[in-house]
Formats: C-alpha cells, structure tokens, sequence
C-alpha cells in the first residue's frame, strides 16, 4: 500500500484498454468473477506505472490463489507421475554436473596419461561415461512409453498444442546437434592434442554452440517435464516406469561414486593434476609439466557435491514412486492399456 | 494483537488494506471507485485497484463484506456482522496499542 496523490478520473484512452488487456493475466476464474466491476474501477483511475505494477502483482496473487486458479493447471499429480517427473528432472540436473565434470577433464590427456600410470584412474574415468550413459538408456527405456502414452492420447483427443510441446525439443535438440556437428568439422581448428585452438572464429562457434545447447536442453526440459506433469499418463506405463527409473537412479549413483573415487584417489596418487601442486611430481609428471595444473580441487567438489545431491534427490522420489499403492491414485488418471510395455 | 483465526493480521501484506476497507463500508455500502475516493479522504492513502480488489476477495472469503446486486458494471459491497466484529477488535487493538504509546512517550517517561 502506497500513499500518492489522487489523480483525476480520466477519459477512457487507449492505455486504458491497455491496461485492461492486463486483466487477462488473472485466472479465468478470478476474470469471471471480478473482470467487469475492476474494469469500472480502472476507467475512472488514472493509470500510472504503479497501477500497472500493483495489476500485475495482484494477477501473481490470484494465480496463486488455488480458490482461483484452474482445475487443470494444478490437476492432483498422482505420486507416481510426480516421481517420475522429480526423477526426468533431476537427472537433467545430474547431466549438467556430468557436463561440467567431462568440462574439468578437457583436454583429456594429462587424466589419461595419469590414468596410464594408474589403471583404476581410467577404470574408474570409463565408469563415470557408462554409468551415464546407462543412465541416459534407462531414461529413454522409461521416458519414450510415457511420451508415446501422452502423444497418443494428445492425437485421439486432437490436443495439437501437447503435440507440438511434445516436437518442440525433438527440433530444438536436432537445431542445436546439426550446428555442432558442423562446427565440430567445418568450424572450429583443432590442436593436435585434441583441444580447440581458440582463435576468434574459434570462440564465437563455441558461443554459439554453447548457446544452442545449453538453451535447447533447458527449454527441451521444461517443456517435456511440463507437458508430462500436465498430461494424463496410463498407470500402466507408469508402473512400468519404476523399473528403468531404479536403473537410472543406480547408474547416477555409480557415475558420482566413480566421480568422487576417481578425485580421490588422483589426489592421493597424481596429485599433479590439480591446481596449485605442479611440484608434487615436476618434470617425472607422465606427459611432462606442460599437463600440470589441470583441475581445482574446490571446483572439482563442487561438481562431485551437485552429482550426490541429485542421486539423493533421485533417491527420495524413487522410493516415493515404489511406495505409492495403486489406491493411491486420483480418480482421474484414466487406466487405460499402456500402448508399449508389456510390464503394465 | 488479536491472534486467532479470524484476525484482520492473518491477511498478510492485505491487512492494511481490509482495514481500510472495512473503515470505509462501515459508513454504508460502496462500489470499488467509491472506496478509493473515501479512503484516500479520510486516510490519505490511495489504494490501487490491484491491492484493492485482492482484498475485496480476501474479505469477501471470509464473509466480512458482502456482494450486492451490480449497478451496470460497478458491484456494490457491504460490511457484514462478522466484518463490523473483525474490525472492532482490530480497532480496540489499536487503541491499545496507541493507548501505551502515547504513555511511553509522554514527558517524564523513559
């Protein structure tokens, strides 16, 4: 609440309708309710900007409001598909944490020369890539059934909009892969070691590249992990789910001991790899001293930190989804024949 | 302050505004211009219409004002029982309140 000076009641003007478009930021509901008489109001107020800021606040309130916000948007989730939901996002979580961990071991040769000393160094480096890759199996085995089941469903009831949210990353992700397979061999200039050059052309491909990938997987997971929260999904393709998503959680689980092992233990044994200790073997170091100082120990925490958290988190909720009873559910989940797996 | 679940405080950053609100129905029926024009007269304050009409619906919840027939598009409210309740008891808590301030500050004091 502010205290200004009133001002005069003005003539309706085009800000007014203006402002008046800024009612449909409200629940329909609320708008059903409410819309006409606030209307009057506003075409005897002088809008200022804190007018407009103080409608724009007051539409937050009202979606918030669950007394006004619609059925669908917060339609119960069953605790299944909130689980697999939780599940679909935390290991997009964990990929950025495996991203930034392949990020702290580029270029890879001082770690593979290091691992070459130390065999358990690459076993546990091979470990870190299967398990997530693993993961990312496990993720498709549990994710295609439920998207098909949501695609399907979208198509008999023409639900167009779900389609498209449902194409819209497959195109994002095909945008982003096409322009980094052609900077990979058209674009950028390689080093023999195998890392990019950096020359100015070089860094703005790299943006770009950045860019489009980083912007494509995060609105690709908002989009699917919304579209899936706001769909109806079949209890049986759920059900089914469970199971690749125990996989998924063990794979994270592996990837981020292999990742904290692997820290460990080249601390322990090739300590010169890490920022800050280049005197701790100098010119015996495998590849000589041009490999020194490769990774930050708080660095290499923080990204082995994010990992656990995410298998914990992933952890929680997949207990959640194994202890949901199917009496559980909320009317309105339609138990209908799952149309891929066979598990249902 | 009152504390139970029917408190004026339990509406948040929209307390003030009920109390302006119900100060102003408390002298007869208005629609929401009128309200704004009264408050600001004998407040100084001029509410909004976002702030004003999240706590209508606050009020309205609860029962303390009450919706008459519209006149065209502009909808009349009343103060109910319950509102005129609400309001007393925030009022004598504040009379309380300016009661004890009034006496701490006096010469003398502290």
């Amino acid at each position: 609440m502010t205290t200004i000076h009133q001002h005069p009641p003005a003539a309706a003007a085009p800000r007014q309708r203006g402002v008046n478009l800024l009612l449909r930021l409200y629940p329909a509901a609320w708008r059903a309710r409410y819309q006409d008489e606030l209307e009057a109001v506003l075409e005897q107020h002088t809008i200022t900007f804190a007018t407009i800021v103080d409608l724009l606040w007051g539409a937050l309130d009202a979606r918030l409001d669950p007394a006004f916000t619609s059925e669908r948007m917060f339609r119960p989730m069953s605790r299944l598909r909130a689980s697999a939901v939780a599940l679909f996002l935390t290991f997009a979580a964990f990929i950025l944490g495996y991203g930034a961990f392949t990020r702290l071991t580029d270029p890879r040769a001082p770690f593979l020369d290091a691992a070459q000393a130390h065999p358990e160094l690459l076993i546990a480096l091979n470990v870190v890539a299967d398990a997530t890759a693993l993961g990312l199996l496990a993720l498709a085995l549990g994710g295609v059934p439920i998207v098909l089941d949501i695609a399907l469903r979208a198509w008999r009831e023409r639900a167009w909009r779900t389609l498209v949210f449902l194409a819209l990353p497959v195109a994002l992700l095909a945008v982003a892969g096409a322009f980094g397979y052609v900077a990979n061999n058209n674009l950028l200039t390689y080093h023999r070691n195998g890392y990019v050059i950096g020359t100015p052309g070089d860094i703005a491909v790299l943006i770009i590249a950045g860019v489009l990938a980083f912007g494509a997987g995060l609105v690709a997971t908002v989009v699917v992990g919304w579209t899936v929260a706001r769909s109806q999904i079949s209890l049986g393709v759920l059900r089914y789910a469970r199971w690749p998503a125990l996989l998924l959680t063990l794979s994270m689980a592996a990837a981020t001991g292999a990742v904290i092992y692997w820290g460990a233990q080249s601390f322990i044994v090739s300590r010169w790899l890490f920022n800050g200790y280049a005197s701790a073997c100098g010119t015996a170091c495998p590849g000589g001293v041009e490999y020194t100082n490769q990774i930050d120990v708080i660095s290499l925490s923080v990204v082995a930190g994010w990992m656990l958290l995410t298998v914990v988190i992933a952890a929680v909720y997949l207990a959640r989804g194994f202890r949901t009873p199917p009496s559980a559910q909320p009317a309105d989940l339609p138990d209908t024949p799952a149309p891929a797996p066979a598990h249902a | 302050m009152p504390n139970g679940a029917d408190a004026l405080g339990d509406l948040g950053r929209f307390s003030d505004p009920s109390l302006l609100i119900l100060s102003s129905l408390a002298s007869g029926s208005k629609h929401g211009y009128a309200m704004m024009e009264d408050i600001h007269q004998f407040s100084g304050t001029l509410l909004e219409p976002g702030t004003l009409y999240g706590a209508l619906t606050r009020l309205e919840r609860r029962g303390w004002i009450a919706p008459l027939p519209a006149e065209e598009r502009r909808r009349p409210y009343r103060i109910t029982a319950a509102g005129q309740a609400a309001l007393r008891e925030q009022l004598a808590t504040m009379a309380r309140i300016v009661s004890v301030a009034q006496a701490r500050l006096a010469p003398g004091v502290g």
